[in-house]
């Protein structure tokens, strides 16, 4: 007690107690102004969470709204208007679960189903459009569709309950459980959102052509052609590939059973000690991609030797007939599209594309995945209307500068043969696809002339 | 004596009071820094994906670079993510470099991330397919590893 008062009395002497005084005034009152800021932080993220997810619910209500609704839509030109509605609420309604925070395989299921609506809506409302009314089975999707959006509708008013209540925080499930309490709470709303996902446990996904329908990924490979090979070949095939006097170092890296392709993997050191990487598929040895990594300092080559470069090395590593379409110049490397041409007619899903350095004309890579998934020999007889009936369907003002076959891929992975039509309107470049067996217009393209490269749009 | 030690009294609040009024204005400060970090000639979503990679894989072979630039875009195209780059890059706890801020760090004069972003954009793909990645040493989530594993590059494993 002594010791305090002693302590106290010197301090007072030197105006040390005022000091003291002060400093712990300013720490008050820096925490209260860091404290409101803390608070005010909060609560605009709480602010932001609430409203997407508020929005998230309306959206998707609207979903449900327009699911029902196309199901009794009896005109193809009601039946349009319904589906491109349906189409962009169901957008909305991703754009909006992305923003929760929540983690992304808590809500594989739904954004899957969202997707999902908004593609196979997309897909159906093109066939409206063609006049074609729904057939039996895109009914039955969509009543099944139907079913789960009433489910999913359900579930969300339920957590909605939970937010109003406040039961759940954004705020407290965003933080990974520091302490017990927030792992409590954190447990009871995850419960919540995994409630909403089970919902989906038995939907399987839905046969159809739309653009990310299931059945894609295990479609048939059409170029990947040959038998299965062993590691010891893939590597005489890389060494065949490269050339051995390119190769100072060689690591295999195993095969990857479980890739989109299953491949050979390999780390390559070049004599001048650039790290190169290649795949090789397991079916047929072919070369998936090569890869590069070296600084270009100078831009000697042009574009037609670059062209030509690329040609050569295509023609030489077993791909002639392959044409040019698309450039991108970047950081002295030009990346080139190659389309493979079959009797003139050009094969835009039967792609390769080629990284040439512009220094001394070096491949840095080539990547060959659109080629071994589509190429085959097509059948290109089923041309049934003239160019100059196609010509008639474009638009007067289209100054043609070009025209040819071309087969193109679709978003449903089909393909299109189409007259293909290069024109100018005043000083825009497009390119226009007609259907060459029912003279649809299938697509326009904007060309980009950029000083790196051609874009299209 | 006595008036030193007032005048030592002033300058202690008057430096109090400043660095007080820097702490607080601090936040405006770095929220104008972040926006000087642009580069020319490239398209918005190849710098934000270069951002991304920079923020996640920035120690990493070129080889893992481009991997994380292709998990991105393979996302865009798979159902269960957003369409969208800017969406994939900013779902919430997709990636830890988004949660910690790192994905605004600037990126080094000889960084590769430009270059990387770009092979990835132009199709190359040496994950073949993945969706999701992770760091084994550092991952938390045990759900992560029950993915098929398709390939190692680097200090990551790609999964599907």
């Amino acid at each position: 007690m002594n010791k305090i008062k002693d302590w106290v009395s010197r301090l007072k002497q030197g105006h040390m107690l005022s000091v003291i005084g002060v400093f712990l005034l300013i720490i008050i009152v820096l925490g209260v102004l860091l404290y409101q800021k803390q608070v005010e932080a909060k609560q605009t993220s709480e602010n932001t969470y609430n409203m997407a997810f508020f929005e998230l619910v309306d959206y998707v209500q609207n979903v449900e709204t327009y699911l029902a609704k196309s199901l009794i839509s009896t005109t193809p030109e009601q039946g349009a208007e319904t589906l491109t509605n349906l189409w962009r609420e169901a957008n909305m309604a991703q754009s909006y679960l992305a923003r929760l925070p929540i983690e992304s395989q808590e809500l594989a299921n739904t954004e899957k189903f969202l997707n999902q609506v908004s593609d196979y809506s997309y897909s159906l409302s093109r066939k409206n459009i063609y006049q074609e009314s729904l057939g039996e089975e895109d009914l039955k999707n969509l009543k099944e569709l139907h079913t789960y959006s009433t489910e999913l509708t359900n579930t969300l008013n339920q957590l909605s309950e939970d937010i109003n209540s406040g039961r759940i925080k954004w705020g407290e499930l965003t933080q990974k459980g520091d302490n017990a309490f927030a792992q409590q709470v954190d447990n009871i709303s995850k419960e919540g959102f995994s409630n909403l996902e089970e919902n989906f446990h038995e939907y399987s996904g839905l046969i159809y052509d739309g653009a990310f329908s299931e059945h894609l990924t295990s479609e048939e490979k059409k170029g990947l052609t040959g038998e299965n090979i062993d590691e010891e070949t893939a590597k005489q095939k890389v060494q065949e590939f490269i050339g051995t006097e390119q190769i100072k170092e060689i690591e295999s890296l195993g095969l990857s059973e479980n890739a989109t392709i299953p491949a050979y993997d390999f780390s390559i050191k070049t004599p001048e000690d650039h790290q190169m990487n290649l795949s090789i598929s397991q079916k047929g040895g072919h070369v998936i991609y090569l890869n590069c990594n070296r600084e270009v300092k100078a831009e000697i080559i042009s574009q037609e030797e670059a062209n030509q470069k690329g040609k050569d090395y295509l023609t030489s590593k077993g791909f002639p007939n392959m044409k040019e379409t698309y450039y991108l110049k970047q950081d002295g490397i030009v990346t080139i599209n190659y389309a493979y041409e079959q009797k003139g007619v050009t094969m835009y899903p039967d792609l390769i594309k080629v990284k040439v350095a512009l220094d001394d004309g070096e491949i840095l890579g080539i990547e060959t995945t659109g080629y071994l998934n589509n190429h085959t020999n097509r059948d290109i007889s089923k041309v049934k209307i003239s160019k100059e009936e196609a010509k008639k369907t474009l638009n007067k003002q289209l100054d043609i500068q070009s025209e040819g076959l071309a087969v193109i891929p679709t978003e449903w992975k089909t393909e299109i043969l189409c007259y293909e039509f290069k024109g100018k309107v005043d000083d825009t470049e497009f390119l226009v696809y007609i259907n060459a067996e029912n003279g649809r217009e299938e697509d326009i393209l904007v060309i980009h002339n950029t000083p790196n490269g051609i874009l299209t749009m | 004596m006595k008036n030193s030690k007032k005048i030592g009294l002033f300058i202690l609040i008057f430096a109090a009071s400043i660095g007080m009024v820097t702490i607080l204005s601090s936040n405006k400060k770095y929220a104008s820094t972040s926006l000087a970090a642009s580069s020319s000639n490239s398209t918005s979503d190849i710098q934000l994906m270069a951002r991304a990679i920079n923020g996640e894989a920035r120690g990493e072979p070129y080889e893992g670079q481009v991997a994380v630039g292709a998990v991105i875009l393979n996302r865009v195209k798979s159902s269960q993510f957003p369409n969208t780059i800017a969406g994939v890059i900013y779902q919430s706890g997709a990636f830890t470099a988004v949660s910690d801020g790192q994905i605004n760090q600037p990126i080094a004069e000889d960084s590769t991330v430009y270059k990387a972003a770009r092979d990835a954009m132009n199709g190359w793909d040496p994950t073949s397919g993945c969706i999701y990645y992770f760091n084994p040493n550092t991952a938390t989530n045990k759900w992560i590893w029950s993915r098929p594993l398709v390939k190692t590059i680097g200090k990551h494993r790609f999964c599907k």
